[in-house]
């Protein structure tokens, strides 16, 4: 049996404990269908199973509260992790210029992962605690794009609360979308720097 | 001859065809607009670097670009065929409900509830798994059972009442047309 029938099949017996456990422990980074139980939430709420309200607010509350966890993780368990494999092996170099490049870009990292690409946001959590991105920061933007999260999946799940398969395959592949332009203007960028820094 | 060509009747020929080709439309126009941003990135690379002299690490980089781009390419091609356009008979699974899954495919409830031996229940919020283990049978034959009641229930079997049968009539209301037996035509 697919343990993520079984995980929906629990959301539609028990409502919203389990919704808030599966957001939950996906911000984490284990490997559950959040976004998946989200939409389908979104039907429920369609068909007045569920309310509206309560799925927003316990959804938000279980993602921040889970991104909260992994930061304290990355913060002070692999900071202190990095710092003793950076004296053992060396590279405190790189790990000071990745530190610098998270806490001028973090909030776009932090933002965007909450909804738009939403599998790196474990991720993100917990290299935002590891290089030490300052908390009030990481909590305005984790809130904002929570919060955006769970509205924007919810709302499409009551949307097309008769088809929410399809629109979670479509919504899936969307993410391999925005994945693989993020990478081309990485690639594209570096590239570009690359080019540039040999003509010179 | 005339009633043909009736601004209404050409009309909403163009917007079935325009409804139907809309996905064919989108899939080219971004294919047009990856090949595009392809080759306008290559053509800045070629100007600005002479191609003898590209190093390992560029051309890393160029391979990263490219495989990536393909990447979005399949990926938008898949969403927008598997896009949520109209209507779709989503296959049955383990953790749907019997309301969830008559609103999918537009059946009464009740016609679900009577295919399975089970009396009606409002708000109910038993998956079929829970069905099926309250019932000591596979899932699969639940499954079985509610995808031939379904089948039963569409055109050109009669199309069954929002209501169970016998049940009173609000005062004032009519029972539906829909219920005459429609053969194929």
């Amino acid at each position: 049996m697919n343990i993520n029938d079984q995980l929906l099949a629990a959301l539609g017996l028990y409502g919203l404990p389990v919704l808030s456990s599966l957001i939950f422990f996906t911000s984490l980074g284990i490997p559950l269908p959040a976004t998946f139980a989200l939409v389908v939430a979104g039907s429920f709420v369609e068909l007045g199973d569920m309310n509206l309200w309560w799925v927003v607010a316990l959804g938000a509350v279980a993602a921040i509260i889970g991104d909260q966890a992994a930061y304290a993780i990355g913060r002070w368990g692999g900071h202190r992790l990095s710092q003793r494999f950076t004296r053992w092996f060396g590279g405190a170099k790189q790990l000071d210029r990745a530190e610098n490049t998270v806490n001028r870009w973090g909030w776009a990292g932090i933002f965007f992962s909450r909804w738009l690409v939403t599998p790196l946001s474990p991720w993100v959590n917990y290299t935002s605690g590891i290089t030490g991105y300052p908390y009030h920061r990481f909590l305005l933007w984790d809130v904002s794009g929570e919060v955006l999260w769970v509205i924007l999946y919810v709302l499409a799940g009551m949307q097309f609360s008769d088809r929410v398969q399809a629109l979670m395959e479509t919504l899936g592949s969307l993410a391999w979308v925005e994945i693989g332009l993020i990478a081309a203007a990485i690639f594209g960028w570096l590239l570009f720097k690359n080019l540039r820094n040999s003509r010179k | 001859m005339e009633k043909l060509f009736h601004p209404h009747y050409t009309a909403s020929i163009f917007h079935c065809q325009l409804i139907n080709t809309f996905p064919l439309l989108c899939d080219l126009s971004l294919s047009a607009l990856c090949g595009f941003v392809v080759n306008l990135f290559l053509v800045i690379i070629i100007s600005m670097a002479e191609p003898r002299k590209i190093n390992w690490q560029q051309w890393l980089f160029i391979l990263g670009f490219v495989v990536s781009l393909v990447i979005v390419v399949i990926f938008a091609l898949r969403a927008f065929s598997h896009a949520p356009r109209q209507r779709v008979n989503e296959p049955i699974r383990m953790w749907m409900t019997i309301p969830y899954i008559s609103h999918s495919y537009h059946i009464p409830e009740y016609v679900l509830y009577q295919a399975l031996g089970l009396p009606f229940v409002p708000r109910d919020r038993r998956p079929l798994t829970v069905i099926a283990r309250q019932q000591n049978r596979t899932i699969a034959s639940v499954i079985a059972a509610l995808q031939e009641a379904i089948k039963l229930s569409r055109p050109p079997y009669p199309t069954p009442l929002p209501f169970p049968p016998g049940t009173p009539l609000p005062p004032g209301e009519t029972p539906p047309s829909a219920t005459v037996p429609r053969g194929p035509s």
